[in-house]
């Protein structure tokens, strides 16, 4: 097995596959600096402003500028064509048009522009008037790169200028018509207090929202004082527990004497639900876990006896393992994890052993360091019973036995929680899954509550009220012949506040699928910013399905037209980065390659994230397993290919600029306010990817003769 | 000093060899060159296409690198930026921005050299008149440019650094006959202002009008034009030397009367010079054309070569 095991360790090339940008970056420095010290000292901006004046000239004289007029008539034609849900819709969808349209011209026009610039000049042979001026190869560089950012900046001011102003007479026509049909009655109620609200607040919002991660499902909304949470599993329910891996945790596993165990430890309650009788059928006894397996894992079954499971009668509990993506890792019926069986009506301790395959899988997620989160899930069967965790009583134990037999064993506790100061985190409680999200059943009687944990969520505005957001998805069950009445989705909406303990009156909207609701409470019910917000659905027979992003509370309103000047700002960065992609293809290919080089390298790294699951590490055994390769020699040469040319598409990938760091329509579509963080990502990237290609470029160019 | 670093240009056993794909010797364009180009002189490099002239231009100005061999221009390897300050280059076409105007085109040029804008305001209409490019001209684009007026604007934007050294490829390629003659007197007066010029071409009347000494290139070498006191060959001489026919004495008079003349041939043939040949020259068709145009114009073109030097070209 030590062919196998000669993998697992992080190697050097691990850490260069990493940092593959920086160590680029370091040697294009230092090229730069062995070669172009000269030019570097002869810099002079007035050189570059002079040939930057010149390819801004050139791209105006030749009518480049022309295009933003054949955009805006499309974007006009599109927006004719567009189907929006209401009139709030409709502005998300002229401004997606709108920013569509300027990303695409000006990323067109700055690769078009950018890559046939040089080469062009080599071939017409103008690059002889300028190479034989006081000109350094790196002023013509930077110079290009200048005057096409200047392009760019023409056409991002146009279309821009263009954007404001449809929209604006846009939101002023259907807000005309909001306050027509609000005044006349022309108004179905549902739709009333949303038009309602874009006639107070406008259509045109930049605003910043408070969001939560925290939500959980209870079976019951616990009391104030209570710590004990219960969860419905019912076959919807879970709680999961999450566990940061690291490779270290595994220990010696490289040791092919050795044999591993691992497990899963908790403290799993249960009560019987109010108004549930126990049933009478007994449950059969834990399912022994399988194994070992024998093959190319690198972990085998432990032949020391680790499960003490008592063969006590009481209700299952099935233990699955999720990724850090939340799908299934490790799945409970498949994977040879037991379904454990649970005393009835009380707390106990029990240990999931993981079968080999689990470890191996889990061991895989552990090398991936931006993937090393696993997610332990309990969910039971019984829904007589109500089921809680013990949040001080769940841990992971992984147990080397060497081959004397000497057993090492090492507990890894949940992460630690910064909102509880550094205790491990608690386990959360999941309601499942369905189309919209996860779902909360109606019912007439308080039951089932879905719980957003707001932290430093008070709003800085000096208003009475707080304004709060929520976008849903409602499933109905047998409402095909019911009235309208029946079809209207009721839920209430609550706040209790952690410092002041206060309960505010209940709120209750009706909402509509993916139709975002608004509704306000006082200002003095969210006093200090830390609160729970409770949602309930009353409706029996309905189901809401929501997400942690369902709800948000509005903390400020900015200016839009500020959030359109940040949106095309980072257009403007992203074209920056462009020119510097297209410009150092230009260098050393024709101009027709340069344009399909420079796509390349602007969706290479997208190209490769698509390709998902397929370039982790760990894929190699993987591959090997799935193959159905048992000979040991066979798995070591695919392993080892497999993992050899995913580390090389990975470091290939990290080379490559990451054009998903140029946000610049998502937020404003939603009308959210642009971030200053993303901005600022947006900078980096560009510069950081930007000016190492651009020294590249410089140096090639330098070493380029440039007469045919 | 060495003459690599005192003279003008100076080369030694520079070569250029093009070498296709496979990196493999493909053309020997310029072969073992060791060339000697002192300042203040205009020197003509000769030779039929293909020679190796442009190539040489190239190699002196870093277009392109040489294979073996060194070069040095004004005292500095061949290509560096620092000695493009002193340099003008008309190349063999006018390679400029054709969606510019003639005063844009002179004023970007200037820029690359740092000349402030209050310099350039004066410089740049100063040069195009130098040129001969008038008024309306110098609003045009230069895609609308006939090919003489693009050797002018060409030929402006490498005086736009009132250069030491100016190379000029083919600098009368496109002009008329009055464009060649202001070419010509144009370089006359910068060699009278100590510059030096480097004039590549295979016109062959144009390097004899106005260069001190020649070389002639062909398939990549320089050819023997003399021999030295050690019967070396040498390559490099001067045009009065190369052309003199040394066997043959002419003598010009003007106005002789048919009887005079009668009286010269018996005096020459009391001499006993036998085969004396006394006939009225004729002209050259530029100085006919000229002649005409000068009488119906009153004058050739902007600039005349009389000796009125503009301020941009002194030194």
């Amino acid at each position: 097995m030590q062919h196998i095991h000669s993998i697992l360790a992080f190697s050097v090339s691990d850490l260069l596959v990493e940092h593959a940008g920086m160590v680029l970056a370091a040697i294009i420095l230092v090229l730069t600096l062995i070669f172009g010290l000269g030019d570097l000292l002869r810099f002079s901006g007035k050189r570059i402003w002079a040939i930057s004046s010149v390819c801004f000239a050139e791209s105006i004289r030749r009518k480049v500028l022309w295009i933003t007029p054949v955009a805006i008539i499309g974007v006009m034609v599109v927006a004719q064509l567009q189907r929006p849900t209401d009139e709030q819709d409709a502005i998300r969808q002229t401004t997606k048009f709108c920013l569509f349209a300027t990303g695409m011209v000006v990323v067109i026009v700055a690769i078009l522009l950018a890559s046939t610039s040089l080469p062009k000049e080599i071939e017409n042979r103008v690059i002889f008037t300028i190479v034989t001026k006081p000109t350094t190869r790196l002023e013509i560089v930077l110079g290009k790169t200048l005057g096409f950012a200047r392009v760019a900046a023409a056409i991002l001011l146009i279309m821009g200028l263009f954007t404001a102003v449809y929209l604006q007479v846009r939101a002023w026509s259907l807000q005309r018509d909001i306050a027509l049909r609000l005044d006349t009655g022309a108004v179905d109620p549902l739709n009333r207090p949303a038009l309602e609200h874009y006639r107070a607040a406008g259509l045109l919002n930049a605003k910043t929202f408070a969001t939560t991660e925290d939500l959980q499902f209870y079976a019951t909304l616990p009391p104030v004082n209570e710590t004990r949470r219960y969860q419905y599993f019912a076959g919807e329910g879970q709680i999961i527990v999450p566990f940061d891996l690291t490779n270290d945790m595994f220990i010696g596993a490289n040791d092919p004497s050795a044999n591993y165990s691992m497990r899963v430890i908790c403290a799993i309650g249960t009560k019987l639900a109010p108004g549930a009788k126990p049933p009478t059928t007994q449950p059969t006894t834990a399912e022994a876990p399988k194994g070992p397996i024998t093959g190319p894992l690198p972990f085998v079954a432990s032949t020391q006896p680790i499960n003490n499971v008592p063969p006590d009668p009481g209700t299952f509990v099935a233990v699955s393992v999720l990724d850090t993506d939340e799908a299934v890792l490790v799945d409970s019926s498949a994977s040879g994890l037991s379904r454990l069986p649970l005393k009835r009506d009380g707390e106990q301790g029990f240990s999931a052993p993981l079968t080999p395959d689990a470890i191996t899988r889990m061991w895989i997620a552990a090398r991936s360091p931006d993937h090393n989160r696993v997610y332990i899930c309990f969910a039971g069967s019984d829904p007589n019973y109500l089921y809680f965790a013990d949040p001080n009583s769940c841990y992971l134990e992984i147990r080397k036995t060497d081959a004397a037999g000497a057993i090492t064993t090492r507990t890894v506790m949940p992460p630690a929680d910064p909102n509880r100061n550094g205790q491990p985190m608690l386990p959360i409680y999941h309601g499942g899954y369905s189309r919209y999200g996860q779902p909360l059943r109606g019912s007439a009687e308080p039951g089932k509550v879905a719980v957003y944990h707001f932290r430093h969520a008070e709003p800085d505005e000096n208003s009475d009220v707080v304004n709060f957001e929520l976008r849903l998805g409602i499933e109905r069950s047998g409402t095909d012949n019911a009235d309208e009445a029946d079809t209207i989705t009721n839920v209430v909406a609550q706040i209790r506040n952690d410092k002041t303990g206060k309960v505010s009156d209940p709120i209750t909207i009706q909402p509509e699928t993916n139709r975002t609701q608004y509704f306000t409470f006082p200002a003095a019910d969210v006093l200090g910013g830390d609160y729970e917000l409770t949602l309930r659905c009353t409706s029996p027979q309905h189901a809401v399905g929501i997400q942690p992003v369902s709800v948000q509370v509005v903390m400020n309103s900015g200016h839009f037209y500020f959030n359109l000047f940040k949106s095309l700002t980072i257009f403007w960065l992203l074209a920056v980065l462009v020119v510097s992609v297209a410009i150092f293809c230009s260098t050393f290919v024709s101009w027709p390659i340069a344009v399909v080089l420079c796509v390349v390298i602007l969706l290479g790294r997208w190209g490769v994230e698509q390709l998902g699951d397929a370039t982790k590490p760990g894929i190699g055994p993987q591959v090997a397993m799935d193959f159905g390769f048992r000979n040991a020699n066979e798995v070591h040469v695919i392993s080892e290919s497999v993992e050899t040319l995913t580390k090389l598409l990975n470091m290939l990938s990290h080379i490559l600029p990451d054009i998903s760091q140029f946000p610049a329509t998502e937020d404003i579509e939603r009308g959210v306010s642009i971030p200053l963080s993303k901005l600022w990502e947006s900078v980096t990237e560009a510069t950081f990817y930007g000016a190492p290609l651009l020294l590249m470029g410089y140096v090639i160019f330098k070493k380029k003769e440039v007469a045919p | 000093m060495s003459s690599a670093q005192t003279a003008a240009i100076h080369t030694e056993h520079l070569t250029k060899v093009y070498k296709d794909f496979w990196g493999r010797d493909k053309v020997r364009a310029l072969d073992d060159l060791n060339l000697t180009i002192e300042r203040g002189e205009v020197f003509g490099l000769l030779g039929p296409n293909g020679s190796g002239k442009s190539t040489t231009i190239k190699l002196l100005l870093g277009l392109i690198f040489p294979t073996h061999g060194t070069a040095h221009v004004l005292g500095s390897p061949a290509g560096s930026t620092d000695i493009n300050e002193k340099i003008g280059f008309l190349p063999e076409e006018s390679y400029l921005y054709k969606f510019l105007n003639g005063e844009e085109t002179l004023k970007f040029y200037g820029r690359l050299f740092k000349i402030p804008s209050k310099e350039l305001k004066r410089r740049v209409p100063e040069l195009l008149d130098i040129v001969g490019l008038d008024q309306k001209s110098r609003k045009r684009k230069l895609r609308e440019y006939s090919k003489g007026m693009a050797r002018r604007i060409g030929l402006a934007q490498a005086l736009i650094n009132n250069p030491d050294l100016i190379l000029l490829d083919e600098p009368t390629t496109g002009l008329d006959p009055i464009g060649t003659r202001e070419m010509k007197d144009l370089i006359l007066s910068l060699k009278d202002q100590g510059k030096t010029v480097l004039l590549c071409s295979h016109l062959l009347a144009d390097v004899q009008d106005v260069c001190d000494r020649i070389t002639i290139f062909f398939r990549g070498k320089m050819q023997p034009l003399a021999h030295d006191a050690d019967g070396q060959p040498i390559g490099v001489a001067p045009v009065r030397d190369v052309l003199q026919v040394k066997d043959i004495t002419q003598l010009n008079a003007r106005n002789m009367t048919p009887e005079q003349i009668a009286q010269l041939k018996q005096m020459l043939s009391n001499m006993g010079v036998s085969d004396a040949l006394i006939t009225h020259p004729t002209t050259t068709l530029e100085d006919l054309f000229l002649r005409i145009v000068r009488e119906n114009t009153g004058g050739v073109g902007a600039y005349t070569g009389s000796g009125d030097k503009p301020e941009a070209l002194r030194a």
